[in-house]
């Protein structure tokens, strides 16, 4: 335990911790803005998944990392204008919807690597994002180092986040997608093109899981391996909730999962017996147990999951 | 009713357009496609080139745990096969095959005709002893030692190869070669290989110094790089200036940590030194995987097939790759009275399967 | 203001009374449009990597029946799918989106396990088979109760709540192998063989026994939820909320109930799998036949025989993967595609087909 509670422990785990929540700050920052307008995007797993498969193949092809990752943006809102489409204008079942997407992106990007790198011993490989130090702030003891010397996507992972806070709370679009999720009926009433709201809340939550998953590829590993994403879009909608749809809060809990996962790759080589799956399940177990209890106090939007039909009554 | 139609006929006319873009340019069944992008590559016989005398085998199957860009376990089978495939042998492979899975796909590859089916790896002897009973005519090959208390088909050659005398020996260097006193060990699964390496490494390397301390971590996944990658940093992190990496994809990803970082490694299967910078990698235990495989074909037409084998580096294959540059002349020497005493048998060693 | 759980309760609402309300005849013919335009979408694809599917969709949908061995093989896949789909169904009369099935698959292996691999289930020998399944259904149920409490007393939704729990239920199966149930003998992670297995119904076929009690299971479903009061109310509460409290319908206490009886229908399929199929408790067990039992009750719209017809095509599709991949080296996984395509596709038709009824409202404030 002695270990542990040194700095030479701590700086690198959370460092890591934050590198590993990069992906769900960004996922769960989008599927707030969603799920605030009403729409439970279960779809994020499949978006990420192919944003990390897309964003690599046009870095590896361009050369350029910046467009790789651009691209894995735009592939996630391509994914998330499918996800709309079928669930804001056709009116379908939104976690049914979701599921098949994510089931989709397994087979597709599985097929789509085969298509193009086909078969060969030699992995493609793209170089990775490098890390970028902050003159001055990087040289702050223990802070420095952690928050202050990491990749691009990081610091941009967290500026979004605030960006998000400060739309929805302060802007005028900020209070239409409040309005939106509450009560569709009342929005329309007042002019609120409900529908276009939520489009723009899918798309967006679309780009964010995007840029997630080319972090995924292009951040950290350079590779695309089968199923990348591994269930981090799942575990974005779960910290979504436990945030309580607060984009500063989903930061919170994020980096509190990641570093959770940070820890548990280093407490094995720490001589640690406690079993490995204890620490992946946790997460999981977690959110389970805030939605139980917090639950009755945790106030969704009011039409999450509800498909809205302009027309009745 | 009329929108049906429509998309009805629009359907139709997608059909036969496809239809006759797939008659152009497709194969048939029989040509065997050669699809590149596949994950299970199929290849035509080419009986012109085969050899006059009838051939044992025609269609081999090998069921791989990983992916063969590994660069090491699965990669190795699949050089293996490509060399079948030269001799005028029909292949076909399938990566990742999970524990679920693995009855179902012998069943697959035995119904298709396949004669020689390997399982790479011994999580597949439990699964293969199940169908072996029911396909006598199939040659099955484990790489791997066979399940405990179970009645061995005959038709099942089990290679208990011993790849723990590898690791013994890479302890014994990495030992020598640590400057901080602490060494790591990066395995990928809880099974009897990687368990039997990761005890041998840890006995060698008290045997070169009983102080060294050895941190070891089965990762849980052969296929998974970024695991592999923070895994490394963290024992790097905590003062490990020698890894040895028995994981395959794993594996990858802790190389590309060590290279990062400036400290030394140990590669697996085969001479990994080409993946870090000049030096870094100070050698690698070699599994000749090819060999395994096609010395079987010879072992089946002299019809000695099945059983139980158990060479390790006195029978040459396990090996220890060349040393790189940065290992001193005495340590190499020490390294190889070591190696020397394994091979004639001065020293032995009981592998220790257990995972404390 | 209605609470979050109730809202997600309405969501399905739309979707299902929508289906229920089509004639069969366009159900039918919207589901064969649907695979029609998948297949043809998926051919392209083929296409890219140079595979002719025409080949390529004989052995994914033709080769299953080809044989003795194969339709055993199918068989294999079907069961579980079979029983997870029902199961799913008795939830989704209620307008609960149950997607727990592979959560539930695990612990019901578990609890097989637990007996088939204990000395009492030794000593049993033929009976601790039975024993077993009443084991795995209790443990299925109790783990998707643990959703349906949630949802009950916190009004948690319960797409959310199943899920996590199916990663939970992931975690705990393979520490169970790797520590508490792993096979002393062996040094893999898997559990002793159980201490019997389900019978074979024929010899050169793996298909066995299980495939009766997926039967029974449709036949019990069929009964219950048309012929019990407890499936009208299951229904009426699918139907109308409001309608079902009128009448004296505790909400609470029938969503729990559906919930745990469709635990034990897909703690039975995990039972199955270990007793029948592969002997032993492996990870991986549960695969993907949580979410195909999903898509089975889906596609299959609640019908017994709508779900039996559609379990098969996802077990024919799962089966037929494998030797598609052997084959002609296209991955088990591109069969992915073409399920969600085709699911996809019956809701895109739902969709249109449900708006030819209503009249055509006026373009409000857009």
């Amino acid at each position: 335990m002695n270990e542990i509670l040194t700095a030479a422990f701590l700086i690198p785990l959370l460092t890591a911790g934050i590198r590993m929540s990069v992906p769900l700050i960004l996922g769960s920052v989008g599927e707030v803005v969603s799920e605030k307008t009403g729409v439970l995007n279960i779809g994020l797993e499949g978006q990420m998944l192919t944003a990390a498969l897309i964003s690599f193949i046009v870095a590896y092809y361009t050369g350029s990392l910046t467009l790789g990752i651009l691209a894995g943006g735009i592939s996630g809102m391509l994914g998330a204008l499918l996800i709309a489409f079928w669930c804001v204008s056709r009116r379908q079942d939104q976690s049914v919807v979701g599921i098949m997407f994510n089931i989709f992106a397994i087979g597709f990007t599985n097929f789509l690597y085969r298509a193009i790198f086909g078969v060969s011993t030699n992995k493609a490989k793209v170089e990775i994002l490098p890390t970028i130090e902050i003159p001055g702030l990087s040289r702050i003891p223990w802070l420095g180092e952690i928050l202050f010397r990491q990749n691009m996507l990081v610091y941009l992972a967290l500026i979004a986040a605030f960006l998000v806070l400060f739309l929805l709370r302060r802007t005028k679009f900020g209070l239409q997608i409040e309005a939106t999720g509450e009560n569709p009926k009342a929005a329309q009433a007042s002019g609120i093109r409900v529908r276009r709201v939520r489009y723009s809340g899918s798309l967006f939550c679309g780009f964010m899981a995007g840029i997630g998953g080319a972090f995924l590829s292009c951040g950290i590993v350079g590779t695309f391996t089968e199923n990348m994403s591994a269930g981090r879009g799942f575990i974005c909608l779960a910290v979504t909730i436990l945030a309580r749809w607060n984009p500063a809060f989903a930061v919170v809990a994020a980096l509190l999962f990641g570093t959770v996962q940070a820890l548990q790759l280093r407490l094995q080589a720490l001589g640690s017996t406690l079993p490995y799956q204890f620490f992946v399940a946790l997460p999981y177990v977690v959110t389970l147990v805030s939605l139980a209890v917090f639950g009755w106090n945790i106030h969704a939007p009011s039409d999450l999951g509800q498909p809205y039909n302009e027309e009745s009554r | 009713m009329k929108n049906l139609k429509r998309i009805l006929t629009l359907l139709m006319s997608a059909v036969m357009l496809l239809t006759l873009l797939a008659g152009c340019g497709g194969e048939t069944a029989e040509d065997a496609s050669s699809s590149e992008p596949s994950e299970s590559a199929v290849v035509s016989d080419e009986s012109s080139s085969a050899p006059e005398e009838e051939k044992a085998v025609s269609k081999i199957a090998i069921l791989l745990p990983g992916y063969i860009t590994d660069q090491s376990w699965n990669q190795g089978a699949y050089e293996g096969l490509l060399e079948l495939e030269g001799q005028g042998y029909e292949i076909a492979y399938t990566e990742d095959v999970q524990a679920a899975d693995m009855e179902s796909t012998f069943r697959t590859y035995c119904e298709d005709g396949y004669d020689f089916v390997i399982g790479h790896g011994v999580q597949y002897g439990d699964a293969c002893v199940r169908v072996a009973a029911d396909y006598p005519d199939v040659n099955f090959f484990i790489t791997g030692n066979p399940p405990e208390g179970e009645n061995l088909p005959g038709n099942i050659a089990f290679y208990d190869y011993k790849e723990f005398e590898g690791a013994y020996v890479c302890g014994y260097l990495a030992a020598l070669m640590s400057e901080s006193g602490v060494i790591g060990y990066i395995g990928g699964g809880d099974n009897t290989t990687q368990c039997s390496d990761k005890n041998a490494y840890v006995q060698g390397a008290k045997a070169a110094n009983a102080d060294i301390e050895v941190k070891t971590v089965i990762t849980g996944t052969f296929n998974d790089s970024s695991v592999g990658k923070e895994t490394a940093i963290a024992m790097i992190e905590q003062g490990v200036d020698v890894i040895l990496q028995t994981c395959d994809e794993t594996g990858l990803g802790a190389f590309e940590a060590c290279n990062e970082k400036g400290v030394y490694c140990i590669g697996y299967t085969s001479d990994q030194s080409g993946l870090v910078d000049e030096g870094l990698c100070l050698t690698s235990l070699l599994v000749s995987i090819p060999t395994m495989i096609t010395s079987q074909i010879d072992i089946i037409a002299a019809g000695e097939f099945g059983g139980l084998e158990q060479p390790g580096l006195a029978e040459g294959v396990i090996g220890i790759a060349p040393y790189s540059t940065e290992v001193p002349a005495e340590i190499q020497q020490q390294v190889e009275t070591v190696k020397q005493s394994l091979i004639d048998g001065t020293l032995t060693l009981t592998p220790d399967y257990s995972n404390n | 203001m209605k609470s979050f759980g109730a809202r997600i309760d309405d969501t399905i609402r739309n979707f299902s009374s929508r289906m229920v309300r089509q004639s069969v005849g366009r159900k039918a013919a919207i589901f064969s449009l649907s695979v029609l335009a998948a297949l043809v979408i998926g051919a392209a694809f083929l296409l890219v990597l140079k595979v002719n599917p025409l080949t390529a969709y004989y052995y994914l949908l033709i080769r299953p029946f080809g044989s003795f061995n194969s339709i055993g093989e199918m068989s294999i896949k079907l069961v579980p799918i079979l029983l997870v789909g029902v199961g799913v169904s008795f939830t989704f009369s209620a307008k609960l989106s149950n997607l727990g099935g592979e959560g539930q698959m695990c612990l019901g292996a578990i609890g097989m396990t637990i007996v088939g691999t204990s000395a009492l289930g030794t000593s049993l020998g033929g009976w601790s088979i039975p024993l077993g399944m009443l084991a795995a259904a209790l443990f299925g149920a109790v783990w998707a109760g643990i959703a349906g409490f949630v949802k009950t007393c916190f009004h948690a939704s319960e797409i959310i709540t199943t899920l996590l729990l199916n990663y939970i239920a992931v975690q705990f199966l393979s520490y169970c192998v790797y520590y508490p149930l792993r096979d002393p003998g062996g040094n893999i992670p898997q559990s002793a063989k159980v201490a019997a297995v389900l019978p074979k119904l024929f010899s050169g076929s793996r298909m066995n026994a299980g495939i009766l009690i997926a039967l029974a299971a449709v036949v019990i479903y069929a009964v219950v939820i048309r012929r019990t009061s407890f499936g009208y109310r299951l229904r009426v509460l699918g139907g109308s909320v409001p309608a079902a409290e009128f009448s004296g319908i505790r909400r609470g206490k029938y969503y729990l109930l559906a919930m745990m009886l469709s635990g034990v229908f897909s703690g039975i399929a995990g039972a199955v799998e270990v007793a029948g199929t592969q002997t032993r408790l492996l990870e991986g067990l549960a695969g993907s036949y949580g979410f195909d039992g999903v898509v089975a009750a889906l596609l299959g719209m609640l019908h017994p025989v709508g779900v039996a017809a559609a379990s098969v095509l996802l077990a024919v599709l799962n089966a037929g993967a494998e030797t598609m991949q052997v084959k002609t080296g296209v991955s088990s996984l591109f069969v992915n595609v073409l399920e969600a395509l085709i699911v996809l596709f019956i809701l895109l038709g739902m969709s249109y087909a449900s708006e030819d009824k209503k009249p055509r409202a006026k373009e409000g404030a857009k």
